[in-house]
């Protein structure tokens, strides 16, 4: 490989990226020039991953402008969230509450029912 | 970092526990949006963006990935949005005006690591568009997929910007390199 083509390839190659590599690492165990290039962008690479916890300083009032926009807290939210977090118990506590509806509704035609018929019977 | 147990707290809508999600990533989010943008006050505006998302979308983090991870993505996606709103996210191949003068004279000692200011200085003075996919992928480590997700190209263009950009900067920091004949 000639250097103009290794170099070409040392941004992928030393952000690990290249997938065939066999001809490119002769080249670079045999010339200096190219090796050097290598560390370079290595070093920067090094160096870019040291600056992700380098942090800059915002404005004095950034912070409490973003506490200002918290929106504020909706029953709605709280509601989507218990059927998100809690679906299972929400169908067995809705089919307990509709078997439960039911039966009380049953109930009671059942008891105006018997009370008609003892109002239609003649006492005595 | 931001622990489970306070992303959980923000998730039940706990308002003390925004305030101390904020107090603990708000410099990060800056961070992160100054790079990707490159102005101070558009960080901030892009990074209360980006809470504005993460207290939305908040409950739809299942905490497969750590959350620093997720609320990357979150501030990136908020700062492309906001280049190409400003149609400030232009083509990677054309060359900036002032790129020719932004050299060094001479190559730089290799064997030293780049200076972090000068690497600073250096990453203000790429394009928008190159600048967004170093810092995603070698500072932050977001993977090639996640970049072209963001800017909506595929991970091969992502591949190709990125090693374009790694070579513009390597330029900007040490100069540009000798003429080589060399044949192995």
């Amino acid at each position: 490989m000639r250097c103009e083509e290794v170099r070409e390839q040392l941004p992928a190659y030393s952000g690990g990226e290249l997938m065939e590599a066999g001809e490119l690492e002769v080249h670079l165990a045999s010339c200096e020039g190219c090796s050097s290039e290598l560390a370079r962008y290595r070093e920067l690479a090094y160096s870019l991953r040291s600056m992700r916890d380098r942090v800059q300083e915002p404005s004095a009032t950034f912070q409490a402008r973003l506490v200002a926009s918290i929106p504020p807290r909706r029953i709605r939210d709280d509601v989507r969230r218990i059927v998100r977090e809690h679906p299972r118990e929400l169908a067995v506590g809705s089919a307990a509450l509709g078997a439960a509806a039911i039966g009380l509704l049953w109930w009671r035609a059942a008891r105006r029912s018997v009370e008609r018929e003892r109002q239609l019977v003649p006492a005595g | 970092m931001v622990s489970p147990e306070l992303v959980d707290a923000c998730k039940r809508g706990d308002p003390r526990a925004f305030e101390e999600l904020v107090k603990a990533t708000h410099r990060q989010a800056y961070t992160l949006a100054l790079r990707l943008v490159g102005d101070r006050q558009e960080a901030e505006d892009v990074a209360q963006e980006a809470y504005l998302r993460v207290f939305r979308g908040l409950s739809g983090f299942r905490g497969e990935a750590r959350f620093e991870t997720w609320f990357h993505r979150i501030v990136a996606n908020a700062a492309m949005n906001h280049l190409r709103r400003k149609g400030r996210f232009g083509d990677l191949t054309a060359e900036p005006d002032d790129l020719e003068h932004s050299m060094p004279d001479t190559a730089a000692d290799t064997e030293r690591v780049a200076d972090r200011d000068e690497l600073d200085r250096a990453l203000a003075r790429l394009p928008e568009a190159a600048r967004a996919v170093v810092v995603m992928k070698d500072m932050y480590g977001l993977s090639c997929r996640e970049i072209g997700h963001e800017i909506g190209i595929s991970e091969g263009a992502v591949k190709v910007r990125l090693h374009r950009a790694r070579r513009r900067l390597k330029e900007l920091v040490y100069g540009q390199e000798a003429e080589v004949s060399h044949e192995v």
